[in-house]
């Protein structure tokens, strides 16, 4: 990827961008897996600046493709409160986000910044996978905690989790006794 | 010729080949083990999986070889991992819920590997790749790819200053991303005060759940691998309890250095299906033979945990 291409989704996503270089731009994300990548990253950084606070450009085009709103409906532009962002969602409606090419790479970005459900933590092309399917989630659990790495003990604390939401009988340590050992 | 002309021209020389041997990758990855085993800092790190991408407040620092650390995820379920030494408490605010783990000794983010530098040589080719900035910082690029298709390709962008990583990418065998885990902001050698590894929430009016930690019974593994990848050996294997239900599994770990399978073999009547899943970043597969099921799980290419799996005997 060009250090231009780069500047350019940066612009996109402070919704900086014109509006004709904005529409080259999404026909471009819609067919480029590396640059859905790299904007699902610049999302990520541009919600740590902003502490989880104001929605900006990204934000409002994603809910907006979310809510599945048509193109032409202005209150697409009343989600954003930050006057650029309101510049990039102008020419969406001119040229009608539906078109599939752009509909798909835009959808592909929400896709990769949502918060996703465990279901969805997966490859396309590997079988049917998820921690839930696992035959034996004790099994992952346990690799988890064996193999090391963020991504294992994520995947472990999946696990677990799924395990609280199905064990009824499990009483947990008293909270004081554990706290203390917290405290050390 | 002087002494002193002997003497610049010999340092000079000297210098010059300090230079070129730091130009090599595998010097770059003993730099790399040398800054993690020290360092300090706080940053944001932002993980992304091929579907997934989430981002974590970061702070670690290491006390007496012990590694003090808090990450805390800032979408979602906002989980606070607080990690001291191989104890590990995973904090869930939706669920006010701790659940207690102990980890293996490896490095959270990154682990460092100069010390498996020969055996990682044997299954992956080292070479300087590049130059890039990342977290405002500037980095060289060391691809570690894989001489066969039974282990992820890596990339590492490590700091030209102090050589620690900023960056790294596990690709699989078509070059597409398995897992990119980079810092977006990092200030190294931070001053962090005992507060910024303490929870953010009310710990003691939380539910604790102990860790579930598997005992081993002090049997020996008499399961093997007839047939393992090419630089894969087995790091441990022995007989264990995962639960208090006490079923009892053979646990075999095979590494190539960097990569790591799990094999667990576990008596087992029922489904004789086979079956492939993903866990995260990881590839299973699970077949029955006879009267146990062996499953081997790791973060490899379906057909490395595949293989490891058919290939056990007794």
């Amino acid at each position: 990827m060009t250090d231009a291409i780069k500047m350019q989704l940066s612009a996109f996503v402070d919704g900086e961008l014109s509006d004709e270089e904005s529409e080259l731009l999404i026909r471009r994300i819609g067919r480029d897996a590396e640059l859905r990548a790299t904007v699902a990253e610049y999302h990520a950084i541009g919600r740590i600046m902003r502490a989880e606070t104001a929605p900006a450009g990204m934000d409002g085009l994603l809910a907006a493709i979310r809510d599945g709103i048509d193109a032409d409906e202005v209150p697409l532009a009343e989600a954003v409160e930050q006057p650029p962002s309101r510049r990039l969602f102008k020419p969406l409606a001119g040229f009608a986000v539906a078109a599939s090419v752009a509909l798909v790479g835009v959808l592909s970005v929400s896709q990769l910044t949502s918060t996703v459900a465990p279901a969805d933590v997966v490859a396309d092309s590997y079988s049917t996978p998820s921690v839930e399917t696992i035959s034996d989630p004790e099994l992952g659990a346990r690799w988890g905690l064996s193999d090391g790495g963020l991504g294992a003990l994520l995947t472990t604390v999946e696990i677990r989790q799924q395990q609280l939401d199905t064990t009824t009988d499990e009483e947990p340590e008293s909270a004081e006794d554990d706290a203390e050992d917290a405290e050390e | 010729m002087s002494l002193r002309v002997c003497l610049a021209t010999f340092l000079i020389c000297g210098l010059i080949a300090s230079d070129v041997h730091a130009d090599e990758p595998a010097d770059w990855l003993q730099r790399m083990g040398e800054a993690l085993e020290e360092a300090t800092f706080r940053g944001v790190v932002i993980r992304q999986q091929q579907s997934k991408t989430e981002t974590f407040k970061i702070y670690h620092t290491v006390r007496d070889g012990v590694i003090r650390e808090r990450l805390v995820r800032q979408e979602g379920d906002g989980l606070e991992i607080i990690r001291n030494g191989n104890e590990v408490h995973c904090v869930i605010p939706d669920k006010q819920a701790v659940l207690v783990e102990a980890w293996n000794g490896q490095g959270t983010l990154f682990s460092p590997i100069q010390d498996k530098l020969d055996a990682i040589a044997a299954a992956y080719d080292f070479q300087l790749t590049g130059q890039e900035r990342v977290a405002g910082r500037d980095a060289i690029i060391v691809s570690i790819k894989p001489k066969d298709e039974m282990r992820f390709a890596r990339r590492l962008w490590l700091d030209e200053q102090t050589g620690f990583p900023l960056k790294s990418e596990r690709l699989d065998v078509n070059g597409a991303l398995v897992e990119r885990i980079r810092f977006a902001d990092i200030e190294l050698d931070a001053e962090l005060r005992d507060d910024d590894f303490a929870s953010r929430y009310p710990l003691d009016k939380f539910k604790w759940y102990p860790a579930v930690e598997p005992t081993t019974t002090g049997d020996e593994a008499v399961w093997y691998s007839a047939s393992l990848p090419p630089g894969y050996r087995m790091e441990s294997g022995h007989v264990e309890r995962l639960d208090r239900g006490g079923a009892v599994v053979t646990h075999i770990v095979y590494t190539d250095g960097l990569s790591r399978v799990s094999v667990f073999i576990k008596s087992a009547s029922g489904s004789a299906a086979t079956t492939r899943n993903r866990l995260g970043n990881a590839n299973a597969f699970s077949v029955a033979r006879g009267d146990y099921r062996i499953t081997a799980v790791g973060e490899v290419p379906p057909a490395a945990v595949e293989q490891i799996a058919l290939s056990m005997q007794r």
